[in-house]
């Protein structure tokens, strides 16, 4: 198995763990783990093209999406945060007044 | 292209309707809606100064077609908001303003007291306002836009008394027809704007005279249609005379002068389309001397004033059809300012007589010897019947002759139809005249034993209509020559005929020629001497022929309205069965399950939307891949 | 292309941020800065020029234009806004990133973008508005954000797979094989996503429900137009790609959706997202139409037109209903009589969604569908009408709810005039609402934008040299 490949097998495994787990679970946190996890796995790979091509932007590219993932990290959090100390628990499925 | 800049007053022919309607609307109707005439009185002043302006530039060569305006604009495709003041549309231009200058004061006269007042003058002001820009349209989807307002302002006017039901089924009904031409005025002007991808007239012309043909069979078939019902012909005309259900001013204005030419303008407006057809004119002088025929021997028949004149429009009408479809176009547009004069006067000196008796319309039978008593209205109903019969030195023997001079060239059953129309003409309008201003009839009672003249307000406008009726004539070389004039310098479209539109220099008005001339007059002599022997020599002569079934004949218009009665009543049985049996079941079903599945699909994809983050989440990440896998095939 | 309007909408945000290091909080200077800076903006933007070509895209005058109407739909919610120093500098900092978004010459820059924009959005959401709605503003700003994460994200491993294929963070000179299409699809699904189109518009209906009206307009106008030149930029990476064959489809059946969920919303801001959804539809057919035309600049400016009418129209729907209160379609009846001037403003704004002549909305919707016309999608531009016409049914009822519905009596118990009911449904921010005065600021030029926008498309011309 060549670097490439094995590169792509984890940020497709990564990503995928971490769809699922945004998809299928409930506690926000989790939810929340699983966005980081998706990021992290695309990084990955843009980081192994990036090194393929010697590409210096892309991995320029690389460093400003992981200042990105932080601020979305500081948004998520405390969005998080907030719904926890308003007392509706950090249960997605619990949050379902906005319907139809 | 023209370099003309666009004179002030063809701006003023817009800005004062438009400032005296917004004046009217915002102002007069709420504080003094009696008043509300005033600043429209005041606009059609300015109107007609403005558009007797501009027939004199035309005259003096200064004739332009500009756009003003690009308001809509995509590659390839524009809609634009041009003038065009051409020696048609100036000629038909001051027609329509000095006439319905004089119809606004009649009306303001006449309509005194209705509770409806300021409404009515909003509305006729703005047919006004349409009609104008009808007549300078450079454009097929400008003249689109102004032809259904005309339209709109119609069914408003024709349904004024709206309490009335006879007056809203005829409001409703020549909306319905008028609707139905233009249906066939949309699709021309679609299959135009798809094939040739020009509206524009003069672009239009050209790219015909080139020889661009393509589809012009269908899409000029598809104008005469529109034309037929706007103008009243033959099969679309019934409309006509039920809309006399309309006050006067209505009735004379939209009915005699106007709107019911608008078709026959659109017809000289796509003329050059028309022509390139092989046998297409030939088409529309037959339904035009058809029509002229069957509604001058209708006309003589009738008993009510106001529909005699409107069967009367409908023949006349047919006369301008069959000198367009001799390739006569100034003939037609002559006869169409002419026509224009003495059929309002006519219809106002009907709404005088009327307005005697204290009702909207009158029959010959309430009326008889009224010429002593009303002197004005007689002297003006005399010149106007005059004219149109087409008696020399008025007007209406100048336009009437040029089209019965085509005719005879023609020769044929188109010959012998002019002449028998010149006839009928004569025989019904001086039987009208004879009937209501001479002799007396027992059965007159109560306030039709005493007529008196209508007020100056009311005498005064067929005056001076029938004066323009006459004058006409006098005025006659000048006037045919803003008539004949065309556009110089722009280019030319072929015609057939001895008219083309376009034309650099003027061509000269059709020779005089006696034999038709001769032979006019004789028949209009003898219908006239027929209209006298069979009031006046033999009054009860008028009453005999009722009852029999030569008047059910003719009063069903032989036949045919009793066809269309027949018709409307298949048609509604029809449409009565698919009610009952169908529409519950079909129509209304589908409407109703139409209107069900869209609540439906609502109530499923609002359950769908049930809240819940994760169930979201995962229809995201479905439709993702969904996305992702049409990609990938 | 110059960076002039960015550079002062990040003054803004600094400096609505430096208002909190002041020792009195103060509400005036906030609100100043708040309309200052989209202002400066939109002037700046006059003197950018388009010949400096951005290195990695096309000439390119979308970019101005779409700042333009981006800016444009700003100023209601700056005008609105409450004097909150952080509800200032969320406000900037997502017209700031829109603004970059439409500057962004290649893909990490269109991700910044597109983060830029959708952060402080989220917050916005969660934070404007009245303090008893907090909880389902923080319930919408909690969906808001997970699905833009996961929009995001999706993004990112598209960009990989993107890069992977191509060689380069930018447009591509060839068509990229299964492995770019596929990235190239998933950056499409983020920018569908941040649209609202099906079947990504999940959280679109609940998050304009419950955000404050006046940041629900500002989320359907500036966002959208963002989002729509995000996707027409993703569309421009490679010559052929292979998702835009859906776009038309997408747009279509969102405009279904939209209009099909309107129908059934007894709660107005609700109705008027649902709407907003059936709007993005035409979008979406509209970039569809685009791509298929070979990139044409008149759809383009058609798309343009369509997001300035619909700026007009949808800031002033949703500032009716500051202006009014009117919450549910129950508020609405009766309502023509007691508040005519505004029930006539929202009748315009009303026929101009609907797309009824001669409003900009008619025009807007014709040019968008000519141009689907043209690139022959037959089937998409039926059902775009057939969901034209059972949006008919929705604008129609509210219009009949305003004129000609009585008013739902008031239960035993209740204040008994009508104009406390209505005063206690207003945001709470105290009797007198200065709110109103803005709102109805704001529904006024909306109705007058709307119909004047028909009578005058002169400048999409003007836009295209």
């Amino acid at each position: 198995m060549t670097i490439s490949s094995a590169v792509w097998t984890i940020a497709g495994t990564l990503f995928a763990l971490g769809l699922a787990m945004l998809v299928l679970r409930r506690g926000l946190l989790a939810m929340f783990l699983g966005v980081e996890l998706m990021l992290a796995a695309a990084n990955l790979a843009v980081v192994r093209q990036a090194g393929l091509r010697a590409d210096a932007q892309a991995q320029a590219a690389v460093a400003l999406i992981l200042a990105v993932a932080a601020a979305e990290a500081v948004v998520g959090l405390s969005l998080i945060l907030r719904a926890f100390r308003a007392g509706r628990g950090l249960d997605a499925g619990a949050m379902s007044e906005l319907r139809g | 292209m023209s370099h003309v800049a666009v004179p002030l007053e063809a701006w003023l022919l817009f800005a004062a309707p438009v400032a005296a309607l917004l004046i009217g609307f915002f102002l007069m109707r709420p504080l003094a809606p009696e008043k509300t005439h005033w600043p429209i009185l005041l606009s059609c002043a300015v109107v007609t100064a403005a558009s007797l302006s501009l027939a004199g530039q035309v005259l003096a060569g200064r004739s332009f077609d500009v756009n003003v305006w690009r308001w809509a604009a995509v590659e390839g495709w524009g809609v634009d908001f041009g003038l065009r003041v051409d020696g048609p549309g100036a000629a038909v231009l001051a027609m329509v303003a000095v006439v319905g200058s004089l119809i606004h004061l009649y009306a303001a006269g006449y309509m005194k007291g209705d509770p409806g007042f300021s409404r009515f003058f909003l509305v006729f002001h703005l047919f006004f306002l349409a009609m104008i820009g009808l007549l300078t349209a450079n454009n097929y989807v400008q003249l689109y836009l102004f032809w259904e307002l005309v339209g709109l302002a119609s069914y408003l006017l024709v349904g004024h008394w709206f309490h009335k039901a006879s007056a809203r089924r005829a409001a409703l009904q020549a909306f319905l027809v008028n609707r139905v031409g233009d249906f066939g005025f949309l699709l021309a002007l679609l299959l135009l704007l798809a094939r040739y991808k020009v509206a524009r007239f003069h672009l239009l012309y050209l790219l015909v005279a080139a020889g661009r043909h393509e589809m012009l069979p269908v899409i000029a078939g598809l104008l005469i249609w529109a034309a037929c019902a706007k103008s009243a012909q033959w099969p679309l005309y019934f409309w006509l005379p039920d809309a006399m259900e309309g006050p006067t001013p209505t009735s004379a204005l939209m009915h005699a002068a106007t709107m019911v030419t608008a078709g026959v303008f659109l017809l000289v407006r796509s003329w050059p389309l028309i022509a390139a057809v092989p046998g297409l004119p030939v088409v529309v002088a037959w339904i035009g001397a058809f029509t002229a025929l069957a509604a001058a021997l209708i006309a003589g028949t009738r008993k009510d004033l106001k529909r005699i004149l409107a069967y009367s429009t409908v023949s006349h009408l047919g006369l301008m059809m069959l000198a367009l479809g001799l390739g006569r176009v100034g003939a037609a547009i002559f006869h169409l300012v002419v026509h224009g004069f003495f059929k309002a006067a006519l219809f106002l000196c009907a709404g005088n007589v009327a307005h005697a008796l204290r009702q909207p319309t009158a029959s010959v039978d309430e009326v008889g010897g009224w010429g002593r008593a009303m002197p004005l209205t007689y002297a003006s109903f005399v010149v106007a019947a005059l004219s149109l019969a087409g008696v020399w030195p008025l007007a209406g023997f100048f336009s009437k002759d040029a089209i019965v001079d085509a005719a005879w060239e023609r020769g044929g059953l188109l010959a012998a139809a002019a002449l028998l129309v010149c006839a009928g003409s004569a025989f019904y309008i001086f039987r009208m005249l004879l009937l209501t201003f001479h002799g007396a009839r027992p059965e007159q009672k109560g306030l039709a034993a005493h007529p008196h003249e209508a007020g100056p307000g009311l005498a005064a406008p067929p005056l001076f209509l029938a004066l323009g009726a006459a004058a006409a004539g006098a005025l006659g070389p000048t006037g045919s020559r803003l008539v004949f004039s065309g556009l110089r310098g722009l280019p030319v479209g072929r015609l057939g005929g001895d008219l083309v539109l376009n034309l650099p220099g003027d061509p000269a008005l059709p020779a005089f020629s006696w034999t038709t001339a001769l032979l006019s007059a004789a028949f209009a002599a003898a219908g006239a001497a027929a209209a006298y022997r069979l009031t006046m020599a033999d009054p009860g002569w008028d009453w005999r022929w009722r009852g029999g079934r030569a008047e059910a004949v003719l009063a069903s218009d032989f036949g045919w309205t009793t066809l269309m009665a027949r018709l409307a009543a298949a048609v509604a049985a029809l449409a009565g069965f698919v009610g009952r049996v169908l529409d519950r079941a079909w129509w209304d079903g589908l409407l109703e399950s139409g209107a069900a599945a869209a609540r439906g699909a609502g109530g499923l994809a609002a359950r769908a939307a049930d809240g819940r983050l994760n169930d979201y989440l995962w229809w995201m990440t479905a439709g993702a891949a969904v996305l992702l896998a049409g990609a990938l095939r | 292309m110059s960076l002039l309007p960015q550079a002062a909408l990040a003054a803004g945000t600094l400096g609505a941020l430096g208002l909190g290091l002041l020792r009195r909080p103060s509400p005036a200077l906030a609100r100043a800065l708040a309309l200052a800076a989209p202002l400066a903006a939109l002037l700046l933007l006059t003197l950018a020029s388009p010949a400096a070509r951005p290195p990695l895209f096309a000439a390119d005058l979308k970019g101005l234009g779409w700042q333009f109407a981006a800016y444009l739909a700003a100023l209601p919610l700056a005008l609105r806004s409450s004097g909150d120093d952080v509800e200032t500098a969320l406000f900037l900092g997502t017209t700031l990133g829109i603004g970059l978004l439409c500057a962004a010459a290649n893909l990490p820059m269109l991700f910044l973008g597109l983060e830029f924009m959708s952060l402080p959005a989220y917050l916005l959401v969660a934070r404007v508005g009245e303090p008893g709605a907090a909880g389902r503003r923080l319930e919408a700003a909690v969906k808001y954000f997970f699905s833009g994460a996961l929009a995001g994200a999706l993004f990112l491993f598209g960009l990989a797979l993107y890069y992977a294929d191509a060689g380069t963070l930018g447009p591509a000179a060839s068509a990229p094989g299964a492995l770019g299409q596929g990235g190239l699809a998933l950056m499409a699904a983020a920018a569908l996503f941040k649209i609202g189109a099906v079947p990504l518009h999940w959280w679109l209906p609940d998050v304009y429900e419950a955000c404050a009206p006046e940041v629900a307009g500002f989320l359907s106008t500036a966002v959208k137009a963002a989002a729509v030149l995000f996707l027409m930029r993703v569309v421009e990476l490679s010559p052929a790609p292979a998702f835009a064959a859906w776009l038309p489809a997408a747009g279509a059946l969102t405009a279904l959706v939209g209009a099909v969920l309107a129908l059934r919303q007894e709660k107005l801001q609700r109705l008027l997202a649902c709407s907003s959804l059936a709007h993005a539809g035409f979008l979406v057919l509209g970039v569809g139409a685009w791509e298929r035309l070979g990139r044409d600049p008149g759809a383009a400016a058609a798309l343009l037109f369509y997001l300035v009418a619909y700026v007009f129209m949808s800031n002033g729907a949703f500032a009716f209903l500051g202006a009014t209160g009117a919450r549910s379609r129950a508020d609405l009846r009766g309502l023509a009589a007691r508040r005519p001037r505004e029930a006539l403003a929202m009748t315009v704004l009303l026929f101009a969604l609907a797309g009824v002549p001669p409003t900009g909305g008619f025009l807007a919707k014709l040019l968008v569908f000519w141009q689907a016309v043209r690139a022959e999608l037959a089937a998409p531009v039926l059902f775009g009408a057939l969901a034209a016409l059972i949006s008919l049914g929705y604008y129609l009822g509210l219009m009949r709810d305003l004129y000609f519905e009585e008013p739902v009596p008031e239960p035993a118990g209740r204040a008994a005039s009508p104009e406390a009911a209505i005063l206690r449904t207003r945001h709470g921010r105290g009797d007198g609402n200065p709110d109103s005065v803005q709102a109805a600021a704001v529904l006024a030029v909306g109705a007058l934008g709307a119909v004047l926008l028909g009578a005058a498309p002169l400048f999409i011309g003007g836009l295209w040299p």
